[in-house]
């Protein structure tokens, strides 16, 4: 007994040994070898499969195109803890990618490797190889990724999202039901939700209903915030050419009494205080409330919720409407903000020509649609412009297609959308315009003061103003808010948001010039 | 320890060679010690100059030790915040009544657990009630928000047969802290009873037996026999609970408060994610995590050193 | 047997009531899981409290299945969680033991050295580049060894060693056993419930840990299974829309049937383990081997 015992022990400690040394040899391969060119690179989200048939193509596509052997080095990114695993990866320079994926998120990290100067400048690369991805983004998207100090870009948006992703949508059968026209105008809207509240809009002789369901995030509130040209959200241009912070404008506790009178009477469904877990999804399918503000790409046929719903209210239909027009005859529509996530080119990438070339080729339309949507006729057929798939999801996630996103397009090369549903996203775009004016999205990584007080100030915002929606605290609670907000270091954001927006309208003609010299010729 | 101290009073040894001859004598169990050791000392003290980052602005590619040193700063930050002693107090709030229901209950149901007769019942009644464990609190926290929702969850359902109002539960300040303690007792009262159902079963049968002579019926057995018995175990189990003093529990609240909860239910954790994490602060957070270790150590030895008074073997 | 009084009996019955309440109460979350898991994706989607699935399909189960990552997750938490559960168990055992007499020199010390351990912990990144620097990354020893020793579980091993009658090791010691024979000899075989108990919570860590996989795998054939299972759960529109990515990427994310599918597949294997550490919570299982 006792001998066995020590013996494994000892078995034990041999193998810890052993596997020190082994492992340390696997570590040392990873430097290319005879001429083959290996790629080491981030991906967060995707089925995320190891040795796909999405890689094997794209090895193909890349060593055809280079003569070189091309090997794909996926390291994929955990769901949660995404951020910290970036950072592990980053901390040392032996494991960093050569080409890093991050979220938005993550711009103070991005900071602190600019400074360390661990990232390659985009500019020279993308001249000799990214044809493609210059004529896909626009001025602005790469305005905000350039930096003004050093006139570089450490940084490149990755997947910009369509111009406007979200609409209102109502229940045209329920309005229809009721004998009611569509909302155009704030009133006409608010009338509406309360018809679907109190009048029984499905006919099913019980009081289940309710006009305004929704996430937990403010934007849920779209219809009414931005009627009013308010965001609580983000900095808004003022009239004397100023920025405030959207939160603590005037119209916000109008559109607050409003919200708290549907509250009291039933208006808006009690689950959309405290669903943290934001069911919208479920609420959307379940079809129990008459009007949301929700995805644009739920018109499409395979949108899954919207399959649920069809199956459980056949006579059902969501309409996606026009945004509701504020009582200063103001509308719009929430227009996407900055890019969720950037892809970066670190020091530890030996041959960046080459890897500009794979992004270059991720980019063009026919490779892009191979990679994300499989093979025409085998994996998909067309049906009104959008790819109907013809293997099943699981088997799509074993081939890694959709694993290789890097540089999507958003034009009609993205066959994730119909045509009529491509059309709608073209007319977000021009609805969320009077919004997009308005916004100001602060460019600047280092603002101090916002980094230290808007913790505690958006935690304010958020008590108080679902407080006073609630009943819990009176209307005239809003006033305290703002004073108590320019107290809590409000003023010292505000002033230090507008110091950067002065700032950041200098940089503009800065970078006007450097992408006259840098990137125009080069398209 | 006795013996020893008696002969180098009586004896003059040179206390050297004790100490050395002691060491001798327990070479074995140096030789038992020493592999956990050796891992405790490479993967846990190794790494901990990482603490110093909580004094420094931490910057991730500087390094730990080239980063600027700002001294107490972090800290400073984090009792100046507006909320919190609000925040420290909803934590100390959460965890206690954690700590007193997460001790008492599962000590309680191994207690009538171990009066079941019945091995099959008994065998089944542990196997499912532990189950709630392995539930992790993503999924759990998703059935708890459809059960207590105030449409249309079972809970309010069930109040509403019997006439009452529906309750909010998860968006009222009023219940929000039973919801978290309850449903924390829920998931792990049955894990917990794991440990006290290995002491009891290290119970010299001898003793109930002696009880029952003495005509000592089932609560008495339960009070004079099987409570002393485990007593060591609670003892311990209670000290060790002190170390999460501070830690009420981060997933399950994150996951299952809202803005209309924050002033009973943001604690240390939740607020150091949202401010330190989400503006990749490390050094706010990890001051945060010193600041909590710090008063769970002082807890957990002031717990050993009373213990102790009162003749109990506390952890050393 | 023993005559029960009345009040005895009356006790018993309720006592029988009250824990089938109880599991009836703790076994829904498990059957919500173990219904949603065969249940149709496009009823279930609509959520809700259910008693059976809602519609039924077992589309789900073939998908988590054959999902490539799952099964390799398997082998890993495998492989580190029975060499870990062993190794944990019995370094732990080792140190409790030593730790537990009083007369050990430095006893109070080292104490505390196990004790510190607990409560302050360097920080992600100071253990990365060490498991770095040892070439450990992407290795099996990765996910084990800085695991394997937990101060919680010592320190309750030690409670259970001290109250090992004294005369038991000393009757060995008198018959010329060092402390290794009697740790090995007696001290361990008279210790099985405490040893089970400790290897069956070492044996859940490593089955539940998806951490170590954020720290120190990039392989994705190496993951963990909970790192799998994980990504699976997290991987909704919820978790999307909070990073506030674009929506061509929120169509992909995992069905709600999948989630519980993979959870179910998961969860099995770990419990099965407690009937075999329940065997060892005989009453009396100390003293009985002394005797034997």
């Amino acid at each position: 007994m006792k001998r066995k015992i020590l013996f494994s022990m000892l078995l034990v400690l041999i193998m810890i040994l052993s596997t020190a040394c082994s492992s340390k040899e696997t570590s040392n391969e990873s430097d290319s070898d005879s001429g083959t060119v290996k790629i080491s690179m981030t991906l967060g989200q995707g089925p995320k499969t190891p040795n796909s048939w999405a890689q094997q193509q794209l090895e193909s596509i890349m060593s055809e195109k280079t003569g070189k052997k091309i090997k794909l080095d996926p390291i994929f990114l955990p769901t949660t803890d995404q951020n910290s695993k970036v950072n592990l990866l980053m901390s040392a320079k032996d494991t960093m990618p050569d080409i890093l994926w991050w979220n938005s998120s993550m711009q103070p990290e991005f900071n602190d490797w600019t400074k360390a100067g661990v990232l390659q400048d985009w500019t020279p690369l993308l001249q000799k190889e990214g044809k493609s991805i210059l004529n896909s983004y626009s001025k602005d998207d790469i305005f905000y990724a350039w930096d003004d100090k050093s006139e570089k870009l450490y940084r490149f948006p990755d997947d910009i999202s369509e111009p406007g992703t979200m609409t209102t949508v109502i229940r045209k059968d329920w309005l229809d039901n009721l004998g009611l026209d569509v909302p155009k105008t704030y009133d006409e809207y608010l009338n509406v939700l309360r018809a679907f509240t109190k009048d029984d809009p499905d006919g099913n002789g019980k009081n289940d209903t309710y006009g305004l369901g929704g996430e937990y995030y403010w934007r849920a509130f779209a219809p009414f915030f931005y009627s009013h040209g308010v965001d609580v959200e983000n900095w808004l241009k003022q009239d004397d050419g100023t920025l405030k912070f959207g939160a603590v404008m005037p119209q916000v506790k109008d559109v607050l009494k409003d919200l708290q009178e549907l509250y009291k009477e039933g208006v808006i469904n009690p689950k959309m205080t405290t669903e943290a877990n934001a069911k919208v999804d479920e609420e959307y399918a379940n079809g129990k409330v008459g009007s949301l503000y929700y995805w644009v790409a739920s018109a499409n046929p395979n949108y899954s919720p919207g399959q649920s719903f069809k199956a459980k209210n056949p006579k059902g239909e969501y309409l996606q409407i026009d945004p509701i027009i504020g009582p200063d005859g103001f509308a719009s529509d929430v227009p996407s903000g900055t890019p969720w996530c950037y892809l970066s080119i670190t020091q530890h990438d030996q041959h960046p020509d080459i890897t500009m070339q794979l992004l270059n080729e991720m980019n063009t339309p026919d490779t892009m649609q191979l990679i994300t949507f499989g093979e025409e006729g085998k994996d998909y057929n067309l049906k009104d412009g959008a790819a109907d798939p013809l293997i099943s999801p699981a088997e799509k996630d074993k081939k890694g297609i959709g694993t290789y996103w890097y540089m999507t397009r958003k034009d009609k090369a993205n066959l994730d959308n119909t045509t009529a549903v491509n059309k709608l996203f073209a007319e977000r775009e021009k609805t969320s315009q009077p919004m997009r004016d308005k916004i100001v999205y602060i460019k600047a990584l280092d603002r101090p003061a916002w980094d230290d007080y808007s913790g505690d100030l958006n935690k304010l915002r958020d008590q108080t103003f679902w407080a006073i929606i609630t009943g819990k605290k009176p209307v005239s609670a809003f006033d305290d808010f703002v004073k108590q907000w320019y107290k809590m270091g409000g003023d010292k954001v505000e002033k230090e948001t507008n110091d950067l927006y002065k700032d950041q309208q200098k940089q503009r003609d800065k970078f006007d010039d450097w992408y006259k010299k840098n990137i125009e010729p080069y398209k | 320890m006795e013996p020893t101290t008696k002969q180098s009073l009586s004896v003059p040894v040179k206390p050297k060679s004790s100490i050395w001859k002691d060491i001798v004598r327990d070479k074995y169990l140096y030789l038992l010690l020493l592999p956990g050791m050796i891992l405790l000392i490479i993967f846990k003290y190794i790494p901990m100059y990482g603490v110093i980052i909580a004094f420094k602005d931490y910057n991730i590619l500087l390094g730990i030790t080239k980063s600027a040193w700002v001294g107490f700063e972090q800290f400073e930050k984090l009792f100046r915040t507006p909320d919190f002693l609000q925040v420290l107090w909803n934590t100390l709030l959460i965890s206690l009544y954690k700590l007193v229901a997460g001790f008492t209950l599962p000590i309680i149901l191994s207690l009538l657990l171990n009066e079941v007769r019945k091995i099959g019942f008994k065998r089944v009644t542990q196997s499912i009630i532990y189950l709630p464990h392995f539930i992790s609190w993503v999924v759990f926290a998703g059935i708890i928000t459809t059960f207590l929702n105030p449409v249309d969850g079972l809970v309010n359902y069930i109040l509403q047969l019997f006439g009452h109002e529906a309750i909010d539960f998860l968006g009222n300040s009023h219940y929000f802290r039973s919801v978290l303690v309850s449903t924390e007792v829920y998931k792990t009262v049955g894990w917990g009873t794991i440990i006290y159902l290995a002491a009891i079963s290290g119970v010299n049968p001898e003793l109930y037996e002696a009880a029952i002579m003495d005509g000592a019926n089932k609560f008495r057995q339960m009070w004079h026999v099987t409570l002393p018995a485990i007593r060591p175990v609670i003892i311990i189990l209670v000290i060790l609970s002190l170390g999460s003093i501070l830690e009420a529990g981060f997933q399950q609240i994150y996951l299952l408060y809202s803005p209309l909860v924050y002033d009973v239910g943001d604690v240390i954790d939740t607020y150091v994610y949202r401010e330190g994490i989400l503006n990749a602060n490390y050094s706010f957070a990890t001051a945060a995590g010193l600041f909590k270790s710090m008063i769970a150590l002082i807890l957990i030895v002031t717990a050993n050193r009373i213990a102790k008074r009162f003749g109990q073997s506390g952890l050393w | 047997m023993i005559r029960l009084t009345r009040g005895e009996k009356i006790f018993t019955i309720f006592n029988h009531c009250f824990l089938i309440f109880l599991m009836i109460l703790m076994l829904y979350p498990v059957w919500y899981i173990f219904m949603g898991s065969f249940s149709d994706a496009t009823r279930a989607q609509q959520g809700g409290f259910f008693l059976i699935p809602a519609g039924f399909s077992l589309d789900a189960f073939k998908a988590v299945l054959t999902n490539v990552s799952l099964l390799s997750g398997f082998k890993t938490t495998l492989i580190t969680t029975v060499i870990g559960t062993i190794i944990g168990t019995f370094l732990s055992a080792g140190m409790a033991y030593a730790l537990s007499k009083n007369r050990l020199r430095g006893q109070f010390i080292l104490s505390f050295i196990v004790l510190f351990t607990m409560l302050f912990n360097g920080g992600m990144v100071p253990t990365y580049l060490l498991v770095k620097n040892l070439g450990l990354l992407n290795s099996y020893w990765a996910l084990i060894l800085p695991n394997a020793i937990g101060a919680w579980n010592i320190f309750v091993m030690m409670s259970f060693f001290r109250g090992i009658p004294r005369d038991l090791e000393e009757s060995a010691k008198i018959d010329g056993a060092n402390d290794l024979t009697v740790f090995f000899r007696i001290v361990l075989p008279i210790s099985k419930p405490v040893l089970v108990t400790i290897g069956l919570f070492l044996a859940v860590m490593y089955w539940d840990d998806f951490f170590s996989t954020i720290l120190y795998i990039t392989d994705k054939s190496m993951w963990q299974l909970q790192a799998v299972l994980n990504d699976v759960i997290t991987n909704t529109s919820e978790a999307m829309m909070k990073q506030g990515v674009s929506v061509s990427y929120q169509q992909n994310v995992s069905k709600f049937t999948i989630q519980m599918a993979s959870i179910v597949v998961a969860t099995i294997p770990i419990l099965i383990v407690y009937p075999f550490v329940q065997k060892h919570f005989v009453k009396g299982a100390m003293i009985g081997s002394i005797k034997g």
